[in-house]
């Protein structure tokens, strides 16, 4: 039988024991932590949807109203930049990304993704143009894509862009809401990611290229609402974002020709409360890395790469609608360790958040009357 | 008498608003998993019942999050709309009265459905997407209707 010492020594011994597992678990997280400070680079925004930093010093800005911006020396031009194709600026439509071809610095080419109204009827579809950019103008715009066949509702437009190591662009587009089980099917670019040559013609070595009833031009699907696209350079990984329902948003690994599920296999419930469908994962479907239930909305995200923020290298971050903060996404090849919650004090909806040539982060909110944040390090 | 009618009415009444979400929930649930069977998806029979009735609890009667209201809830408003026009009507038309609150529940569903498409572009309800699952739907609200009419009659000697 344990004596009234040898209990309290061993009990003295547990606690000690716990405590210090607390403090070696708490240790991980605070020695990532990064002091900051905030700055508005430019307001006034009508719903900014993403940036892009030029060579010059520059920073372009899409507002999703139909307005391309530019930051210059840190205010914004009250004049928009011309040659911006019209867009339909409805529900979640709009003018969305933008990204500087690879070889910008030579060739001035610019890629924008925008919502396109056909005629006066209710059909749009998502669109990818290519135009040269100078002294604050878009000429020789070139439409290199256009989503098929026609969306019918004003969401889930998808729109992310991004260039692979290779040059080969890459697309997201949404499962426009309604008939959401055309994401599973290959003959429709509803919910998938789209691959293509920086001329907008397909690459001969996409996955489904000579398969009856697959449109060659698709790389992935199973997607829902994809609003988060990156390249990881170094390890050629390619992370997407997909805003789920009511939960079930998802950080995915995608691979060329593979399903991820949506809406057979999901964690989320439809806005109603009912079940989309029985299963969260099923076999040959793939499970993402990370998911959120309750729903963040994520909707843009950026590798952190840069030298302002040592602890922060190699982190992912996110930046969420409904939760109003930025997810820091400590990742270990290829996987989440830990994730942090981040700029909750701004309390606004962030749209995008990139990483900019000088190593700062840069937020956007997203509000009539949105900014653009630069993070700089410093408490 | 008095007393009597009108407890018959709200028993009724609510009779009429639990039939008809639990129909409208069923066959909406049967909708959604007919659309992934469409696509070649195999859904065993244990998974049809338990989603059929996970979504009679948490979409039928317990208020969704996002929504704020449940089924019952949103059926509960427009079958006592709709029972007042058709109490009105009834009254003229005695005869009919079975067959008027049956097509006035279904038009209360219909009504509310059909709203979503103006305020959000398209249905809400993925089990809605479709004119036979709107018809469907509508038939619940007739069941409705007709539950209603059925057990609120007054019974004469």
């Amino acid at each position: 039988m344990m004596s009234r010492t040898t209990f309290k020594a061993t009990f003295k011994a547990t606690l000690f024991a716990v405590i210090c597992a607390l403090m070696v678990s708490g240790s991980h997280s605070a020695s990532r932590a990064a002091d900051y400070t905030l700055h508005t680079l430019a307001e006034g925004l009508a719903f900014p949807w993403s940036l892009a930093f030029l060579p010059d010093g520059d920073v372009l800005v899409t507002e999703r109203e139909g307005r391309l911006r530019v930051i210059r020396d840190g205010a914004l031009l009250p004049d928009p930049v011309t040659g911006v194709p019209e867009t339909y600026a409805v529900g979640q439509g709009g003018l969305m990304d933008i990204r500087l071809h690879p070889d910008f610095a030579d060739n001035r080419l610019v890629y924008l993704s925008y919502a396109h109204q056909e005629g006066d009827s209710l059909a749009n579809q998502l669109r990818v143009a290519r135009a040269e950019y100078a002294d604050g103008a878009l000429s020789n715009l070139e439409v290199i894509f256009g989503s098929a066949p026609m969306k019918e509702t004003p969401v889930h437009f998808g729109a992310r862009l991004a260039f692979m190591a290779d040059g080969k662009l890459l697309i997201t587009t949404g499962d426009d809401f309604i008939h959401r089980e055309r994401a599973q099917l290959l003959d429709n670019n509803f919910g998938k990611t789209i691959r293509l040559n920086d001329d907008g013609s397909i690459p001969d070595d996409n996955p489904f290229i000579g398969i009856e009833d697959a449109r060659p031009e698709v790389w992935s699907y199973g997607h829902r609402n994809p609003q988060g696209l990156l390249v990881d350079a170094e390890s050629g990984r390619v992370y997407l974002h997909e805003h789920g329902p009511m939960g079930g948003d998802e950080l995915n690994i995608i691979e060329p020709g593979k399903n991820y599920g949506w809406p057979v296999a999901t964690y989320g419930l439809d806005y109603s409360g009912a079940r989309i469908s029985p299963f969260e994962e099923r076999p040959g479907m793939e499970i993402p890395i990370e998911y959120w239930v309750p729903s963040i909305a994520p909707s843009g995200m950026t590798l952190y790469t840069g030298d302002a923020f040592p602890a922060w290298q190699g982190d992912i971050f996110v930046a969420a609608l409904a939760n109003m903060t930025v997810r820091r996404l400590d990742m270990d090849n290829g996987a989440v360790r830990d994730q942090e919650t981040l700029f909750a004090e701004v309390e606004e909806r962030f749209r995008e958040v990139r990483t900019g040539p000088d190593g700062y982060l840069y937020l956007l909110t997203d509000s009539q009357d949105g900014r653009v944040i630069q993070v700089r390090p410093g408490g | 008498m008095i007393l009597s009618r009108i407890i018959r009415a709200f028993i009724a009444f609510f009779a009429a608003v639990v039939i008809a979400t639990a129909v409208a929930c069923i066959i909406g649930t049967q909708f959604v998993l007919a659309a992934l069977a469409g696509i070649g998806v195999d859904i065993p029979l244990v998974d049809r019942l338990a989603t059929t009735w996970h979504d009679l609890i948490n979409f039928g009667f317990i208020p969704s999050p996002a929504f704020g209201f449940s089924y019952a809830m949103v059926i509960g408003v427009g079958l006592f709309i709709a029972f007042l026009v058709a109490a009105a009507l009834s009254y003229f038309l005695p005869r009919f009265r079975t067959v008027i609150y049956a097509v006035a529940g279904g038009m209360a569903i219909l009504a509310f459905l059909g709203s979503s498409y103006f305020v959000f572009g398209a249905s809400m309800f993925a089990f809605a997407q479709t004119p036979m699952g709107l018809i469907t739907q509508g038939a619940a609200g007739a069941v409705g209707g007709w539950v209603f009419a059925k057990y609120s009659r007054q019974e004469t000697t």
